[in-house]
């Protein structure tokens, strides 16, 4: 059999991130990127190269956005499990090993975000909402200004308050903030002010409110 | 050839060495679904439909089109994992597809229609594919790109590199997305596309579509593939002499023509061109000037290579008689000479050739010429009487076993004209017989002024030869200039002669009195149309006019002088009743064809009617009817056609043109042809549309028995 193709894998990573992984990377972002940089590198001259590796990108970015599918999880082992079985080259070869592979060792996480919507890194923006520590916040306003979305309320020498429902997380306002302020909250959301209120008013433990996209 | 024995789905099949599984499968009537792979193509093996089990390796598919079978091989092409992987990629092929197969120009002749309902896969399972590559490239001449409907199987890529060498079809890459396309995606034309269709041929889905019109419909594929081969009356293979001519093998082309005409010079100078007209080429810029390259052959065949295989049957003892010596007659002569028949032409004019020599002018086919093709024709042992009329068939059946009637349409027909009486008309039948056996005519004197009715090729030949006789011509016309049915050259070169065109203009009347015509009164056309075989004429009122006239030729048309009293039975419009359809008419042994049946045609039509009575003839006198030749071994033609700067931009050949000053005076040859250079430049434009046949068609699943 002549191989139509000598694409290698060295866009890719390498399988011992997969075991090794560090607790700010989520499998499922670090799979995404895989499927990435393994579709644009695709000579495009087999089918399950070309369009089977830019389908598990579409599926594995869906998860990642929340619009996941029930039955995602098998369909992504069977697209792998072809693609290396029908593998011409060393690049499908590999994605399709890294990503079966990903999918069996962080099963609990792949699960996680399809039907928990839970990024345990807090890396897949649909599933960690933004906050501004009420104890650091300086009230300098940088943030505000460089909100694109202009989701983050409040002025001088007030707690700024981030409305996640306007947020896409594009991390700018973790960049600036002068005082570090800024956190990531998964299921467990941090107790911040409703509104912005005057720097030092707001003290722990007065009020316990529903946050938009936590579940408290 | 060494065969080998294998086992495929436990049927034992015999291949061929370095046959692949799939060569040998498809070929021992067993299906093994494909789709990137093609008969004329090397393996590319990226659709993965064709994944076979060999040898008991379960769960290892290898793709069958690109492994070699083996002596001893077991081979198992449907399992669970197969099913899989071949399902699969359908889907992921049709993620990305238009779904409604309906609305597409290749719906139920689409290959991977018919792989869908082979593995009754759909799409549905996975995400949808929205492709932006696919508006790259879709306005180009000849070729519809319906990228949405690409699956990159590649077919084209293949064909386009490998097999012709042409190199524009490109795997490519915008971001992620995998598309066909060309170098920094210039339109076709611009990329050195070769315009031959073989990525149009390959293409298994609706992506790659000929643009609607180029072909004819009405027609078996493998011949409206070559339209001017197909349009061409007598269907001479003009792609194969065309390339003939390219590899400087005139001897070889004119035997290429020569097996279905004998009046190859002739034609080179006055054919028609329904080939042009059908010249796929057209809708790229111009047509391929194939007149103009049957004319150099001919006249550049130094070896007269057709006459080694021309065909001579020994004789029959059978006599023929051919009234006429036109293109007809005398090409049903020759036919039937070489078929056995001792054959006789009779012909009223004093020389042979027909309208040919009495109607077609000097300036436009030298007469020297077409007596040389005339002695060929007698030289195949045809005997022609000349000044010989027939007045009657049937006496002259009496001493021949069968006679055709090839006289021809000799007779001018005059519209009806009020002041026609006056006299000062004629015809321009009667005006070019007698310039052409006379030198001249009883009317036209120098200084006297013409005016021609008629706007086609025969009012030009009598305006043009009124000209070159002395008189001022007018032609007057109902069609708008740009609708004239003359060829354009002959409309260009007459005005050049200082010949006046009248268009857009109907006749009102000959003005005068009797014996002296003072012009022809005419009116402008608003508009016309012909209802049930009658004309009817929208004109615009007080735009009379006189256009002064000495002589009033009638270019209207002609029609057969045949009468009661030749003893055939003619129909109200007095052509001969030919009841069984073919060329046989009321009287046993009887036959007529060309002009004398059809009407004015052109002459390529009276050498196809010939050819085809030849053959009735030839049946009818107990011989097979088979008067084809071979006149030259078929050659298989390279696929691999390469690349051609500027290919597309080439602009047809022009041939030279005697000055205006030079010819308006004298019957000098007009249109002195192309050079060698030309013709090797106007011979290489050719699109070489019959390459496309040698492309085998895919055979679908269900015509397999094994599926």
């Amino acid at each position: 059999m002549m191989s139509i193709c000598e694409k290698t894998g060295t866009v890719l990573p390498e399988m011992n991130e997969i075991f090794n992984r560090a607790d700010e990377t989520c499998p499922v972002d670090w799979a995404l990127n895989v499927a990435a940089s393994a579709r644009l590198e695709s000579c495009g001259k087999g089918t399950l190269c070309r369009d089977g590796i830019n389908q598990i990108w579409q599926i594995i970015r869906d998860i990642t956005i929340d619009k996941g599918k029930n039955g995602d999880l098998e369909l992504l082992k069977e697209l792998s499990d072809m693609i290396l079985l029908a593998a011409d080259c060393e690049l499908s070869g590999k994605t399709a090993l890294l990503i079966q592979t990903s999918l069996s060792t962080h099963s609990d996480e792949w699960n996680a975000h399809l039907t928990r919507k839970r990024c345990s890194a807090l890396v897949c923006a649909a599933y960690y909402t933004v906050h501004v520590d009420p104890s650091k916040c300086s009230g300098c306003n940088q943030c505000a200004s460089v909100c694109s979305v202009k989701s983050i309320a409040g002025e001088q020498g007030l707690i700024h308050v981030v409305d996640n429902e306007l947020c896409t997380r594009c991390g700018a306002c973790f960049d600036i903030c002068p005082e570090h302020a800024f956190l990531k909250a998964g299921a467990m959301k941090p107790r911040c002010p409703e509104s912005p209120i005057a720097v030092g008013s707001f003290s722990e433990g007065v009020r316990r409110r529903r946050r938009p996209g936590g579940e408290e | 050839m060494e065969t080998l024995n294998m086992v495929i789905d436990h049927i034992p099949v015999t291949a061929v060495a370095g046959q692949t599984i799939l060569e040998a499968a498809l070929a021992a009537d067993i299906y093994i679904p494909h789709l990137c792979s093609h008969p004329n193509l090397h393996p590319q093996g990226g659709c993965k439909l064709c994944v076979v089990e060999v040898d008991g390796k379960d769960g290892l598919p290898v793709t069958a089109c690109n492994t070699e079978a083996r002596d001893g091989m077991t081979v198992i092409t449907k399992s669970p994992v197969i099913d899989k992987m071949r399902s699969l990629s359908m889907e992921l092929m049709l993620a990305g597809h238009p779904h409604d197969c309906t609305s597409c120009r290749s719906y139920l002749n689409c290959e991977l229609q018919s792989l869908m309902q082979y593995l009754s896969a759909t799409g549905v399972r996975m995400r949808e594919v929205h492709r932006t590559a696919i508006g790259i490239n879709t306005k180009n001449p000849l070729i519809d790109r319906e990228m949405e409907r690409c699956i990159q199987c590649g077919r084209c890529v293949r064909v386009c590199q490998d097999l012709r060498g042409v190199n524009v079809l490109k795997y490519k890459k915008k971001d992620a997305e995998a598309y066909i396309g060309t170098e920094e995606d210039l339109p076709l034309a611009d990329s050195g596309c070769r315009f031959c269709g073989a990525c149009v041929e390959v293409c298994p889905t609706g992506a790659l579509q000929d643009r609607e019109g180029v072909f004819r419909k009405d027609l078996p594929r493998e011949q409206s593939l070559i339209p001017c081969q197909a349009e061409c009356p007598a269907h001479t293979d003009i792609p194969r002499y065309v390339r003939l001519v390219k590899e400087g093998r005139y001897g070889e082309a004119v035997a290429v023509i020569r097996e279905k005409l004998p009046f190859p010079h002739a034609l080179g100078y006055v054919c028609t061109r329904y080939c042009e007209k059908g010249c796929k080429r057209t809708d790229l810029n111009e047509a391929i000037a194939i007149r103009d390259l049957k004319r150099f052959a001919v006249e550049n065949d130094k070896t007269e290579l057709w006459k080694a295989r021309s065909k001579q049957k020994p004789s029959t003892g059978k006599k023929v008689a051919v009234i006429g010596a036109g293109p007809c007659g005398l090409t049903a002569a020759y036919y039937l000479a070489k078929s056995g028949h001792e054959v006789t032409v009779f012909d009223r004019n004093p020389k042979a050739g027909g309208m040919l020599a009495a109607g077609i002018p000097a300036y436009r086919l030298p007469r020297a010429d077409l007596q040389k093709e005339v002695d060929t024709i007698a030289e195949a042992g045809v005997k022609i009487e000349l000044n010989h009329p027939i007045e009657n068939v049937g006496e002259l059946k009496q001493d021949y076993d069968a006679v055709l009637v090839a006289v021809g349409a000799q007779s001018g027909k005059s519209i009806p004209l009020s002041g026609y009486e006056l006299g000062c008309s004629l015809t321009a039948v009667e005006l070019l017989r007698a310039a052409a056996f006379d030198g001249k005519t009883s009317l036209i004197e120098p200084g006297k002024i013409v005016t021609v009715l008629g706007g086609g090729n025969v009012a030009f030949d009598a305006a043009r030869v009124s000209r070159r006789l002395g008189a001022s011509v007018n032609v007057i016309c109902l069609e708008a200039k740009d609708k004239m049915l003359a060829d354009r050259e002959e409309i260009q070169q007459a005005e050049e002669e200082g010949i006046r065109i009248y268009a857009g203009k109907a006749n009102l009347s000959i003005e005068g009195s009797p014996g002296k015509v003072e012009g022809v009164k005419v009116i402008d056309v608003d508009s016309f149309r012909f209802e049930e075989g009658k004309l009817v004429v929208n004109t615009v009122p007080g735009t009379e006019s006189v256009i002064p006239s000495d002589i009033v030729v009638f270019a209207t048309g002609q029609k057969t002088d045949l009468t009661s009293e030749f003893g055939l039975e003619l129909n109200k419009f007095g052509y001969p009743v030919l009841p069984s359809g073919g060329h046989s008419t009321s009287l046993e042994g009887v036959f007529a064809a060309g002009d004398a049946v059809t009407g004015t045609k052109a002459v390529i039509d009276g050498i196809v009617g010939g050819r085809a009575a030849a053959s009735e003839i030839d049946h009818y006198l107990g011989g097979s009817g088979d008067i084809s030749e071979v006149l030259l071994e078929k050659e298989n033609p390279s696929p691999y056609i390469g690349t051609i700067e500027d290919f597309a931009q080439k602009v047809r050949s022009e041939a030279s043109i005697l000055g205006a000053e030079e010819r308006q005076d004298s019957f000098r040859l007009v249109d002195l042809g192309i050079s060698c250079s030309q013709a090797d430049c106007e011979s290489e434009r050719c699109l070489q549309c019959d390459l496309r046949n040698q492309l085998k068609k895919v055979r679908l699943w269900n015509s397999y028995q094994y599926k």
